[in-house]
Order: structure tokens, then C-alpha cells, then sequence
């Protein structure tokens, strides 16, 4: 029987959790793009503008954590346009969620 | 320890990172709620706070911590995407913050840094 060290566990269990983010974030994404057409035509309540910044915050947190880096600067920009009286263009809320499915579509980058 | 983040990734690559690399013992939480119950139930040497959580966020449940008597003597780590704002006005248990995204296979020796672990 081979012995496994911890962080081969390790490895193991971050490759499991990071695809498991990659969909969870996927699905953050969809639904941001979801939020910045409704933001866009003014049909958002507050509470939904809260909640898309909310889901813009975590999107960064995760993706950055779980192998996407490249996923959170634009992440934040979003985070950041969703915070009311931001001023942030829409063209360029829409250029960062494209930034972050692009982000998205590779494989994560898991490696110790 | 005790991580709590309204994200269930971040949790889970915590527990993991802390228990697989840094062999302990790692439970977790998904609210400020939720961390108050099991703080006070399991009496963790350290929590992992998340700052922005919906609800009670990490701030608030600090505070709620400190005010219990169960509780007010465990040592915090803000879990945070924001700058040093949050450390502030945050009183001496608090002992630092890990920001987001980290990088979890540095996790544990973070937070041996941060509690004066390391020899």
C-alpha cells in the first residue's frame, strides 16, 4: 500500500473543489449577465443590485482561490458596478463579465 | 479552528487546506449565525471570519463574539477581499486578516504568522 502524504491529499481533494467552483462560478457568471440586462433597462430593485454585487464578490473570492486568477480583476469590476452611484459604464461592465466567462472556460489551474 | 464564509468553496478549500497540510482538526460555518452557535459549542482555537457576509456580516458577529463570555477570548482572522479598513477599528482578538483570494496551500502558515504559532 503507498503512502500518501498530506498534500498529495491535498491536490487531490483541490482539483475536486475546483472544478466544483468553476460550475458554482459559471452559474454566477449567467446570472450576472442576467443582472446587467435587467440593470441596463432599469427594471433592478435595490435588492437585486445588492444581490448581484454579492454574487460578483464571491465570483472573485472563489475563482481567485480555485485556479481562475485571470477571472478577478474583472470579477471586481463587476462587484464594483453593481455598487450603487459607481459611474462605471455599462460597455465596460459588459467587457468585464466576457473578461470573466473568457476566465472561465479553461480548466483550473490547481497546481501546488 | 473555525472557517466561516457564506461561500461554500472557500470552506471547503480551507477545511482542506488546513486539515490535509496543517493537520487540524477544522470545522465550519456559513453564517455569522451559525459560527456564534458552534463558537460557543465547540470552542475552536481560531475562527476564520469572513467580512462580507449576508446577515450578520464578520464585523457583527466579531462583535457578538466578543460580548460573549463563552466565546470573547477566541482569537479572530478576518477571511477578507478588502483592504486593512476592516482591521481598523477591530480590537486586539482580532489578529489579522488573510485576504482573498489566497493562496491555500500557504494557508496554514498564514495563519501560524498571524496567532505567533511559529517558533
Amino acid at each position: 500500500m503507498a503512502l500518501v502524504s498530506g498534500q498529495d491529499a491535498f491536490s487531490v481533494e483541490l482539483a475536486r473543489i475546483a472544478a466544483a467552483a468553476r460550475h458554482s462560478n459559471l452559474s454566477r457568471a449567467e446570472q450576472l449577465r442576467h443582472a446587467l440586462d435587467r440593470v441596463q433597462d432599469g427594471g433592478l430593485e435595490p435588492e437585486q443590485v445588492e444581490r448581484a454585487r454579492r454574487l460578483a464578490h464571491q465570483l472573485a473570492g472563489s475563482s481567485g482561490t480555485l485556479g481562475h486568477p485571470a477571472a478577478v480583476s474583472p470579477a471586481r469590476l463587476l462587484e464594483s458596478y453593481f455598487t450603487p452611484g459607481s459611474g462605471i459604464p455599462d460597455a465596460t461592465a459588459d467587457e468585464a463579465l466576457a473578461a470573466v466567462l473568457a476566465a472561465l472556460q479553461g480548466q483550473p489551474d490547481t497546481t501546488l | 479552528m473555525l472557517v466561516v464564509d457564506d461561500d461554500a468553496s472557500i470552506r471547503e478549500v480551507a477545511q482542506a487546506a488546513l486539515e490535509l497540510v496543517g493537520g487540524c482538526t477544522v470545522l465550519t460555518a456559513g453564517s455569522g449565525e451559525e459560527c456564534r452557535r458552534t463558537a460557543a459549542e465547540e470552542r475552536p482555537d481560531v475562527i476564520l471570519l469572513d467580512v462580507m457576509m449576508p446577515g450578520t456580516d464578520g464585523p457583527a458577529t466579531q462583535r457578538l463574539l466578543s460580548d460573549d463570555e463563552r466565546t470573547s477570548d477566541i482569537p479572530i482572522i478576518y477571511l477578507t477581499a478588502k483592504s486593512d479598513s476592516v482591521l481598523q477599528q477591530s480590537p486586539p482578538i482580532v489578529r489579522g486578516m488573510i485576504l482573498k483570494p489566497f493562496d491555500p496551500i500557504r494557508l496554514m502558515s498564514d495563519v501560524e504568522a498571524l496567532l505567533g504559532w511559529r517558533s
